[in-house]
């Protein structure tokens, strides 16, 4: 199990389940290409281990993504795995954000993906191997109140990368989209709304959604549902009135 | 039943859908701002009735979106009910379509959506009263190859207008997210090759066309349903939802059809 390839790119490096991933890598033997428009957070990821490259680059910039990636593939060697992590998360009643914030979301959490897809996998493509990890979330399935910036993108991700995956299937390249519940990390305490929904689940460690990440490459999963978000896949597709049953109960509204 | 408000607003309103969407609202008699950044389609959508006024805007423009709105409060009403049909359906392997041209398919289907939404909305819950359609797509609930972009750009349109109508129980508005399957209009004639065979699938007859699509709507909302489904579109999006293996390996089967004719 783990990762054998010799070079991981990373967006979203510089917190959360990013930073954790370049960490775990790395004390694979990887050497890691960590993305992330915070400086400062990539720094503290790059701490951890010698074979930690940082680039401080916006993912919503396509240019930028796709320069660092040539620049990466030049300086540390081809790409084995790509881990698109890059993402924010601000919460709110859907009348009361500014289009502005869905427009920023959309362009981290969804165009920050398909930039890092599309800088990455026809490489890949070309050497007929690679992994393309990609995070979406269990609100990227689950509509939820409070969220409908984040569940837009979210959603989003999941179709672009479902239909990207079966454009490009059985080339020797493998995909894996993973839908967490509520983890752990510094994401979590911008859903400052306070959408009760988001603790439904067990909220994970990033090292849990990590080990199932891997656990899902080497069984050649698709959908990557961590912890209880499994479950709540299946619910979703049975029973999706329920949910809003529920829902509305939790929320109170 | 049909609509039975003062002042209607129409997005899209210079083609395909939103253009019949526009014609029949004023021939019920209802005032019509018609939206589209198609200056030319507007004129011909105006053609039909003195009751409609056209307004070329933009839908990714955020400010101009909200003025316009104000402009056609200020100048036909409140408004009583809001079409958001305007879109685009750019088609091509993902690998080969311009990152811009992704943006801007999210922009104008997903953002073009919330700029409309934002400042009409309000006012119809201070009236307590509204019809607020939102149009996704089949391909909302469906994905399809050579469709990344307008799929994403739809799921998210399709989540959010969930969300939004959750939000808002007991608000006397109906919302309603329409989602219809392939329908004869302009919309259509953006598909490349490939994604037409897919079309081709179905029999004919399974194409709608927009009146069909528009009757579902009046249907729908008078029975106070969320989701519109017309014609084939619940079928295939519930065989999706249930059976998305078998879905795309008859995909698939069609690739590897097309594939070799064109050998």
């Amino acid at each position: 199990m783990g990762f054998k390839g010799r070079v991981a790119l990373v967006t979203g490096a510089g917190s959360g389940m990013g930073q954790r991933a370049c960490e775990r890598l790395a004390a694979q033997g990887a050497t890691i290409a960590a993305l992330d428009v915070n400086a400062e957070g990539l720094e503290r990821t790059a701490a951890s281990s010698d074979s930690i490259h940082t680039f401080t680059c916006d993912v919503t910039d396509w240019d930028a993504v796709s320069n660092v990636v040539d620049k990466v593939e030049a300086d540390l060697g081809p790409i084995d795995r790509m881990m698109a992590a890059a993402a924010i998360m601000p919460s709110g009643l859907a009348m009361d954000m500014d289009v502005a914030d869905y427009k920023r979301v959309m362009d981290i959490d969804y165009l920050g993906v398909v930039h890092a897809v599309k800088a990455t996998l026809p490489r890949m493509l070309d050497r007929r191997s690679g992994q393309q990890v990609v995070f979406s979330s269990l609100m990227g399935f689950l509509p939820t109140m409070h969220l409908a910036a984040y569940c837009a993108a979210k959603f989003a991700v999941r179709a672009f990368f479902e239909v990207t995956y079966h454009e490009n299937r059985g080339r020797g390249v493998q995909f894996a989209l993973v839908a967490p519940p509520a983890v752990q990390t510094p994401l979590l305490d911008q859903a400052t709304s306070n959408p009760k929904t988001l603790g439904e689940a067990k909220i994970l460690a990033p090292d849990e959604v990590l080990d199932a990440i891997e656990a899902g490459l080497d069984k050649d999963k698709f959908v990557i549902g961590p912890g209880q978000a499994k479950g709540a896949l299946i619910a979703q597709r049975l029973i999706p009135d329920l949910i809003w049953k529920n829902m509305h109960k939790i929320e109170g509204i | 039943m049909a609509f039975t408000g003062k002042v209607a607003l129409v997005t899209g309103g210079g083609s395909g859908m939103g253009q019949r969407a526009v014609e029949r609202l004023a021939a019920q008699g209802a005032k019509v701002a018609a939206l589209d950044i198609n200056e030319a389609g507007l004129a011909a959508t105006a053609a039909s009735s003195d009751d409609i006024h056209t307004y070329t805007v933009d839908v990714t423009d955020t400010l101009a979106v909200a003025d316009v709105v104000a402009k056609v409060e200020a100048d036909l009403g409140p408004i009583d009910r809001v079409m958001a049909a305007a879109g685009i359906m750019p088609t091509d392997r993902i690998l080969d379509m311009d990152t811009a041209l992704i943006r801007k398919t999210m922009d104008v289907n997903f953002a073009g959506v919330v700029n409309v939404v934002k400042p009409t909305l309000p006012g119809m819950v201070e009236r307590h009263r509204g019809d607020m359609v939102i149009f996704s797509s089949l391909q909302g609930h469906q994905p399809l190859s050579n469709q990344a972009a307008y799929c994403a750009s739809k799921f998210a349109v399709k989540a959010f207008a969930e969300i939004l109508a959750g939000e808002h129980p007991n608000s006397g508005i109906r919302f309603a997210c329409v989602c219809p399957p392939a329908v004869n209009t302009p919309l259509v004639d953006q598909l490349n090759a490939e994604a037409q065979s897919f079309l081709d699938l179905l029999p004919a007859r399974t194409r709608l066309s927009p009146d069909r699509v528009l009757d579902a709507i009046e249907r729908g909302l008078d029975k106070g349903k969320f989701w519109i489904m017309p014609g084939i579109a619940r079928p295939a999006a519930t065989y999706y939802r249930f059976f998305p293996g078998m879905f795309w390996k008859g995909i698939h089967k069609l690739e590897e059809k097309n594939r070799q004719a064109a050998a």
